[in-house]
């Protein structure tokens, strides 16, 4: 009576995270790039308080501090090579 | 029972009138958790006590209150949990019971001497830690051996020094209700069901998507451990660092000095504004001088010496509760596995003051006539005390001993003083501030020099006086993403949880070490371990108010105030609920596929072919094991069955890793010239 001995969930098809080709459960990106790019979505506005820098130029600073976190930096090179912000907006 | 046969009938009424708990031809079996403090019961009952090997296992015997007595040591848990299910997709596993140990030869010859001397006794002791485990062991040792048609008691001491065991066995506890031995089996058989349920799911999971058999398992408090770790690894993974400016500017009072600091500035607009403070005056709005006086630190308990022990040495805390361990057993110190800050009187305080001060010339300086103590609390032992014995004592272990016998002297120490002032400075828009302090009177910190008080000296100052800001620092600085876990501070994590016991923490983080779930010493999650823990938290089954509610009910069932069964269906019912609504996770199959591919990352040692590489273990689509070079390629068949280990040595003929499944040691080179010499 094991739970999970009915037949497996049928496969969705297209369901990749634009940015690693992982399975997403919902959306465009898989739950490590969705969770990254939510916050670098909330961190621009303080580097625009800081510096009146463009979303652009943001990208590009965020992307140099060792303190930013790998997941970070793959959705940035991923917008940066596709010029593709709607994964940002999402 | 006819022991008496021929005795006159008067005769034998006044013996067994008389020898009702203590017939001098009955002897006393007292049962120990371990060899070294079995050794120290039988010298502190009798001097002259004489240890016996039988069929290999020691015994001590000796006389007390002219009563025969042996005390045999057991060796850990000598029962253990067992299901009869064995087909793996089958779970919730309900059915559990408990079985001696039967792959240990030396467990099943312990417990032929045991239950032999058990027939033979009037009267049973149950000396192993007084605590969950311990009575756990004891227990059950009694339980599965007939020892409950006998007269069972209980010895509760918190050190193994003469003096307290002999008060111990002169005071033996009587027991209508085992509560402890309750809650820790209820503990054990939860912990069981829970854990071959959830790896059976886990594992049940990964074979439907990719068609394999991981051997894969986690456990109830290892699973919300496990999720902690890959929260904070999600944390650091998804981090924004966010930039300001620390503003600092260097202030003169009436021709004196200091540095003064600013809050931190958000904006380039900000710091232009700070830096025009230069050569501007500002105001002192407030100046206070006090004496504070900082109190000495509470009495160890295990895990606050766990912290102090990783803080000040780096030992992980696993290593210093087997030094602790060490030390108890050589009756150097009290129990370590408490909870207590406390230290009753009835440790003696003067006495043990006066042995150390042998060692420690500081006792002669103490001022108070009781220590201070923590808030905390434990039933069952004292917070850790030094008992007063003195031995030579070299590294870590003395390091150890040291840090509990100062902590314990710096308890009845005078405060330490420190003399404070605090100054604010209005400039332009800016609050600016500085803090003086200076140690006046080091008190404890003489007998415990482990806390830094770090001294600054700041000028005198009234409300009103001129600041001249002399200079302005400001530097561009980015904030952090949260640090990774240590295991000293994971073991914090866990208990401001409530999770775990405080015997078993430090054990369930080294085991997912062993799990290859987390690695490195600033915990990093692995491929595996962060699969494994985002199927959990995704599918929301073990989580963390489940886990302490267990806990909660667990604790009741040690203070009487629920029963076992209550508990253990409460907990049956909870495991049966969970499954039940478990999500499917593509996303986890994914990432199983994914870390098979790149092998398992578990490296089997280093490739003797190319000398660079790692022997990686690898499974294939078909489920068959091989090692693989990740340099050069060299690749070795492995069996399909039963779990690998290094065995850490290689081979004598051709250098390979040697590798070990169960009690077999093998070389995996197909080419070596062992594998020729056996098959010819
Ligand atoms: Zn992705
Ligand atoms: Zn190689
Ligand atoms: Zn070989």
């Amino acid at each position: 009576m094991g739970v999970l001995s009915e037949p497996g969930v049928p496969k969705q098809q297209n369901k990749k995270c634009v940015v690693c080709g992982s399975y997403s459960e919902e959306g465009l990106l898989c739950f490590k790039h969705r969770t990254a790019a939510k916050s670098l979505t909330e961190g621009y506005k303080y580097w625009k308080e800081a510096f009146n820098i463009s979303f652009n130029e943001y990208l590009k600073e965020v992307r140099k501090r060792p303190e930013t976190g790998v997941w970070v930096k793959e959705v940035i090179d991923y917008i940066v090579a596709s010029n593709d912000l709607s994964i940002i907006s999402e | 029972m006819s022991r008496a046969g021929g005795v006159a009938w008067s005769a034998h009424r006044l013996d067994a009138a008389e020898v009702a708990g203590s017939n001098p031809a009955r002897p006393t079996l007292i049962i120990a958790e371990k060899n070294d403090a079995a050794k120290r019961i039988a010298f502190a009952l009798d001097r002259s006590y004489k240890k016996l090997a039988l069929e290999g296992v020691p015994v001590y015997v000796g006389s007390w209150n002219s009563t025969k007595f042996y005390v045999i040591p057991a060796r850990g848990h000598l029962y253990t949990l067992k299901t009869d299910v064995g087909d793996l997709s089958l779970f919730p596993v309900l059915d559990v019971e408990w079985v001696p140990l039967e792959d240990d030869r030396y467990v099943i010859k312990l417990l032929e001497v045991m239950k032999k001397l058990l027939r033979e006794s009037e009267q049973v002791v149950i000396a192993c830690d007084y605590d969950i485990e311990g009575e756990t062991i004891g227990f059950n040792i009694v339980k599965y051996n007939g020892g409950f048609e006998k007269v069972v008691k209980r010895a509760k001491f918190s050190t193994l020094t003469v003096e307290e065991l002999k008060h111990s066995f002169n005071s033996l506890l009587t027991r209508d209700k085992w509560l402890m031995a309750d809650a820790g089996r209820t503990r054990h058989y939860i912990d069981f069901m829970w854990g071959i349920s959830l790896s059976r799911l886990l594992m049940e999971e990964v074979r439907r998507g990719t068609g394999k058999r991981l051997s894969l398992s986690i456990g109830r408090v290892q699973g919300p451990t496990l999720i902690e770790i890959y929260n904070r690894e999600s944390e650091i993974n998804s981090y924004v660092p966010k930039p300001y400016w620390k503003f600092k500017v260097i202030g003169e009072i009436k021709g004196e000095e200091l540095e003064l600091s600013g809050p931190n500035l958000r904006s380039l607009e900000e710091v232009q504004r700070a830096k025009e403070l230069k050569g501007k005056i500002g105001k002192v709005t407030f100046f206070d001088k006090s004496m504070e006086e900082i109190k000495p630190p509470y009495p160890f308990n295990l895990s606050d010496l766990q912290k102090e022990v990783y803080r000040l040495f780096g030992i992980q805390p696993w290593e210093s509760l087997a030094i602790l361990e060490k030390l108890y057993l050589r009756a150097l110190i009290s129990y370590p596995r408490t909870s207590s800050q406390k230290l009753p009187p009835a440790i003696n305080y003067k006495s043990i003051l006066t042995k150390l001060g042998q060692r420690y010339k500081e006792t002669a300086n103490i001022s108070r006539s009781y220590p201070v103590e923590g808030p905390m609390d434990d039933p069952a032992h004292p917070a850790i005390y030094p008992t007063g014995e003195l031995q030579p004592l070299s590294g870590t272990e003395f390091k150890l001993y040291d840090l509990v016998a100062r902590r314990f002297i710096g308890t009845f120490y005078r405060n330490a003083k420190v003399a404070k002032k605090y100054i604010k400075v209005r400039a332009d828009v800016f609050d600016l501030e500085a803090d003086g302090a200076a140690l006046v009177d080091r008190g404890w910190l003489e007998v415990y020099p482990f806390k830094e008080i770090r001294e600054k000296s700041i000028p005198d100052a009234s409300v009103g006086d001129k600041v001249l800001i002399k200079d302005v620092k400001v530097e561009l600085t980015y904030t952090k993403p949260p640090s990774r876990y240590t295991p000293s501070s994971l073991l914090e994590w866990m208990e401001s949880n409530e999770i775990g016991t405080k015997a078993t923490r430090a054990d369930i983080i080294k085991t997912l070490y062993k799990r290859g779930y987390i690695k490195g010493n600033r915990i990093e999650i692995t491929e595996l371990g962060f699969s494994v823990a985002r199927y959990f938290s995704f599918s929301q089954i073990i989580t963390l108010e489940m886990t302490r509610k267990l806990e909660n009910s667990l604790e009741n069932i040690e203070f009487g105030k629920a029963h076992p069964s209550y508990v253990l269906g409460e907990s049956a019912r909870f495991l049966i609920e969970e499954l039940k609504n478990v999500k499917h996770s593509e996303e986890m199959v994914e990432l199983t596929r994914k870390y098979l591919a790149a092998g398992t990352g578990e490296s089997f040692g280093k490739c003797p072919v190319c000398g660079k590489g790692e022997l990686i273990l690898h499974i294939s689509q078909a489920g068959k094991r091989y090692l693989k070079c990740n340099v050069c390629g060299a690749s070795a068949p492995l069996p399909r069955k039963g779990k690998l280990v290094p065995a850490k040595k290689n081979c004598s003929y051709c250098g390979w890793p040697m590798i070990k499944r169960g009690g077999w040691v093998f070389c995996p080179n197909p080419e070596c010239p062992s594998s020729k010499i056996k098959s010819a």
